[in-house]
């Protein structure tokens, strides 16, 4: 075959998978356009509460604001995790990917972050957009902007440990979406969706300091606004700390689950 | 027979007939039902902690928000369970699936909508009357009145649906733009109406109309003014007004199967 | 009495003209090309009370448009018609009361309920009293033989039980006119046979029967009257009888002599199609050569032990009609894509 066949052919293949996709770009139209809608009404919410000067707690309204873009952009960035692995699990399929000379979990986590890094940042891209139209350009310093960018990898792999024990957890229950709805309200209350949680009620605070949630959303978000070193250092090492930890745990769960497909082939 | 009862006689037996569909799936029912009702909890906590920080959120203090989520989760179970097809009628109309219900001797608006009950929301209807209840108590305001205004919330949130649900008629399939702008308007109707000013004030007044919603009920429950009473049933009128004639001007232009040119 | 009758009836379409290719695409979010499509050109019909009429035509002809704007479902762009005197598109409601539908590809029943479930909803829609439902829907069980599956979920049926049962819930309200869009599409021998029988039967009890398919074993056990419509227009109505006559030109001869021969000698007008020893199956041209001198020409050859004359299939006479109406309509591949979709 000649290479402008092969040209054609291939070209031909890509061109039709993009607009299979069409569906995806819809969703994230939508998705930005709910965006926008949140940004907007924190925007008038914080205005009423705080007014354009004042602070609550230390935060002024548009550090508020950008807070939200940045743990929003977070939440809101669509993987295909959960179905996939769960899809891998129900089918069987997990077999003969496990007789593929690689590590499935490794797999899954290199497809993860590429996933994450481009629909996070279009994300951020949107909703940063709109936030600097509600509430103008915050003054970013670039060691903030360093460490939010170190915080939300480390963040991401915290979430994926997370997703993936959800998602394994198929191999044991018939469903584990229950669990990933618990674990999204978890990100929205102690993971401080809306809210830095350090001005929770004393009780929730350091309950919210000691689960990895938070590590997802509030520190790399906390990060961009402050720039302080000293509360980095904290996130950092908390994430780190939750990273392993989850990866044990990952492991584990992983092994026990292989077992069980071994059980169940005969 | 006269027509209403004969009408009545037919919209108990799709409800049934709705009921037994859902109990095909009794597990996964009760399981949303639970969840619902927890989800609608946990974003009280959101205020909770607010009002923990400022004592009141221009003017708005936890038993307004009460009322506010009671209103709101309230009116939305109604219509998930009695027009539940309320945000599906634009993928109908794309898909070309009103040719069963116009080839049928009913309203068609009417047969679409009630073709379909979500059962969970039930979950959210005892969670909207819980608060309702805690929250009439709580300002000394009058349940009933809460209760008119749980349905008038549920019939501008249906109303407002089937409006933006007709753009299919015209624009091919657009459910995702439905399905935002409802949302849009649950979200602006679970936050304080005083948040809202200036330009914000006219989007929840006039284009997604949340004010009428939850912002202005709760305010009059707050303190009576039969001005307020009229105001919002007047804004049921007109939107439901608005709503039918779209979607008749919509209904002409039906194309049927014919309809669904996407094919990439 | 007219059961159906239209003058002028028309329909068109816009339809956004989408470019191929990813740049098409894009292209098409901001730049609207719209094209004009006809799905029916100008029909005029009359159908009487108690009629079956066989509505056919090729893929995109605009059987479906038609069904759709008799029943009210769809709004004609030009002219008028009558359903037993209503107006579909204006009184659709009074209309439903007194048609019934059964469209092949879609279905009336509840997918996850039994047939049961859904009689007693149609009942309710119908406004039938308690005492007529019942006993319409126990005469329908009885004569549809439903009663094994009626409380089975329709998802389990098979598609000769369920188009039985939709057929049957097309009936409940006692129409007078039954509108058929392919009712027997993808069904087997059995399942088909059992389906025509119950519409002819259906018939035969004075409903009016509009029926739309491609298997012309329907339309010839079903219909005395056929109208076929291409490319929007109007083509032919008239008879079977007077179709097939009209159109057969050829007959087809099948012949055994007492002993085998060599062959027919060439003969204009005469076609030998098959020949094998002493048996022949000739194509003849009645135009040409008369039934009685090929006989002649036959017996010159030897002893004719045994003759049939038949005519060819009505597959064969309609599929004709269809190739000779190709290419003649301007615009006609555009239909056939919006066939498609």
């Amino acid at each position: 075959m000649s290479w402008s066949k092969k040209w054609r052919k291939y070209s031909a293949v890509a061109i039709t998978a993009a607009q299979s996709r069409a569906a995806y770009w819809q969703e994230m139209g939508a998705r930005t356009f709910f965006f926008a809608i949140v940004l907007f009404t924190f925007s008038g919410l914080w205005g009423r509460i705080i007014g354009t000067d004042g602070t609550l707690a230390g935060y002024s309204r548009q550090q508020l604001v950008w807070y939200l873009t940045l743990t929003e952009a977070i939440t809101l960035s669509a993987t295909s995790l959960l179905q996939e692995v769960e899809q891998d699990v129900k089918t069987g399929q997990i077999a003969y990917l496990l007789a593929k000379p690689l590590n499935y979990l490794l797999y899954q986590a290199a497809y993860y972050f590429g996933e994450m890094a481009v629909t996070t940042s279009l994300n951020f891209l949107a909703g940063g957009l709109v936030a600097w139209a509600l509430v103008g350009l915050p003054a970013i310093t670039l060691s903030g902007l360093a460490q939010a960018l170190i915080l939300v990898v480390l963040g991401a792999a915290v979430r994926f440990c997370l997703l993936a024990a959800i998602a394994l957890l198929s191999f044991f229950v018939e469903e584990s979406r229950p669990f990933y709805w618990i674990y999204s309200k978890f990100i929205f209350t102690l993971g401080g969706l809306f809210l830095p949680i350090d001005l929770y009620p004393d009780f929730f605070r350091r309950l919210a300091a000691l689960l990895p949630f938070q590590s997802i959303t509030y520190g790399p978000a906390r990060a961009f606004i402050s720039g302080d070193w000293g509360q980095f250092a904290n996130s950092a090492n908390m994430a780190l700390l939750w990273c392993l930890a989850l990866t044990g745990l990952l492991s584990w769960e992983f092994a026990k689950g292989v077992k069980q497909i071994n059980v169940n082939g005969g | 027979m006269s027509t209403g009862a004969k009408t009545l006689r037919w919209l108990l037996a799709q409800w049934s007939v709705n009921l037994a569909c859902a109990m095909a799936y009794r597990t996964s029912f009760l399981m949303q039902a639970i969840f619902m009702v927890l989800n609608d909890i946990l974003l009280l906590f959101f205020w909770w902690v607010l009002l923990q920080l400022v004592p009141d959120i221009g003017g708005w203090g936890m038993a307004d928000v009460w009322l506010m989520y009671g209103l709101v989760a309230g009116g939305f179970s109604l219509v998930a369970i009695f027009a539940g097809n309320y945000n599906r009628i634009s993928i109908i109309i794309a898909e070309g699936q009103l040719d069963y219900y116009l080839a049928l001797p009913k309203n068609v608006l009417l047969h679409v909508l009630v073709s379909n009950t979500s059962f969970s929301a039930v979950g959210d209807l005892v969670f909207g009357l819980v608060l309702g209840a805690m929250g009439c108590r709580a300002l000394g305001a009058s349940f009933l009145l809460f209760l008119l205004f749980m349905v008038t919330a549920g019939s501008l949130l249906c109303a407002f649906s089937v409006a933006t649900n007709s753009l299919a008629f015209f624009l091919g399939r657009s459910e995702a733009i439905s399905r935002q702008m409802s949302e849009a308007l649950t979200n602006f109707s679970m936050y304080p109406g005083t948040i809202y000013q200036g330009a914000a004030r006219f989007v929840v007044l006039f284009l997604v109309p949340a004010a009428f919603m939850s912002h202005i009920p709760v305010e009059t429950l707050r303190s009576f003014s039969s001005t307020n009473v009229w105001l919002i049933l007047a804004a049921n009128v007109v939107l439901w007004a608005l709503a039918i004639a779209v979607f008749h001007a919509g209904l002409r232009r039906y194309e049927s199967g014919n309809q669904v040119t996407l094919r990439g | 009495m007219l059961a159906i009758r239209t003058k002028n009836l028309g329909k068109e379409f816009w339809r956004q003209k989408k470019a191929s290719g990813l740049l098409g695409s894009v292209r098409s979010l901001y730049q609207q090309d719209k094209e004009r499509v006809v799905a029916v050109r100008s029909l005029d019909l009359e159908i009487a009370a108690g009629e079956s009429v066989a509505f056919i035509g090729p893929n995109g002809a605009g059987k479906s448009t038609t069904i759709k704007m008799l029943t009210g479902i769809l709004h004609p762009s030009y002219g008028e018609a009558q359903v037993l005197g209503l107006t579909p598109w204006q009184e659709r409601q009074r209309l439903a009361f007194h048609i019934g539908t059964v469209f092949g590809q879609k279905s009336q029943l509840w997918y996850h309920l039994p047939p049961a479930d859904s009689f007693f909803l149609l009942g309710r829609i119908y406004e039938l009293d308690q005492r007529t439902f019942e006993q319409r829907q126990a005469e329908l069980v009885e004569r549809f033989e439903l009663k094994e599956f009626f409380h089975v979920p329709v998802r389990k049926l098979s598609l000769g039980q369920r188009m039985r049962a939709e057929l049957a819930a097309a009936l409940l309200h006692a129409p007078q006119v039954l509108f058929l869009d392919e009712p027997t599409i993808g069904l087997d021998v059995v399942a088909r046979q059992s389906m025509r029988n119950l519409i002819k039967e259906i018939n035969s009890l004075g409903i009016t029967v509009f029926l739309t398919s491609h298997d012309t074993g329907d339309i010839e056990n079903l219909c005395r009257r056929v109208i076929m419509i291409d490319n929007g227009n109007l083509v032919i109505d008239q008879s079977i009888n007077s179709l097939k006559r009209d159109h057969l030109a050829a007959k087809i001869i099948r012949v055994r002599l007492e002993h085998p021969v060599e062959g027919l000698p060439p003969i204009d007008g005469a076609q030998v199609l098959k020949h094998k020893g002493a048996g022949l199956k000739i194509s003849l041209d009645t135009k040409k050569l008369s039934v009685d001198e090929l006989y002649m020409r036959l017996r010159q050859l030897a002893p004719i032990a045994d003759i049939t004359i038949g005519d060819p299939p009505l597959e064969d006479i309609i599929a004709n009609i269809y190739r000779h109406n190709q290419g003649g309509g301007e615009g006609h591949e555009l239909e056939q894509e919006v066939a498609q979709i």
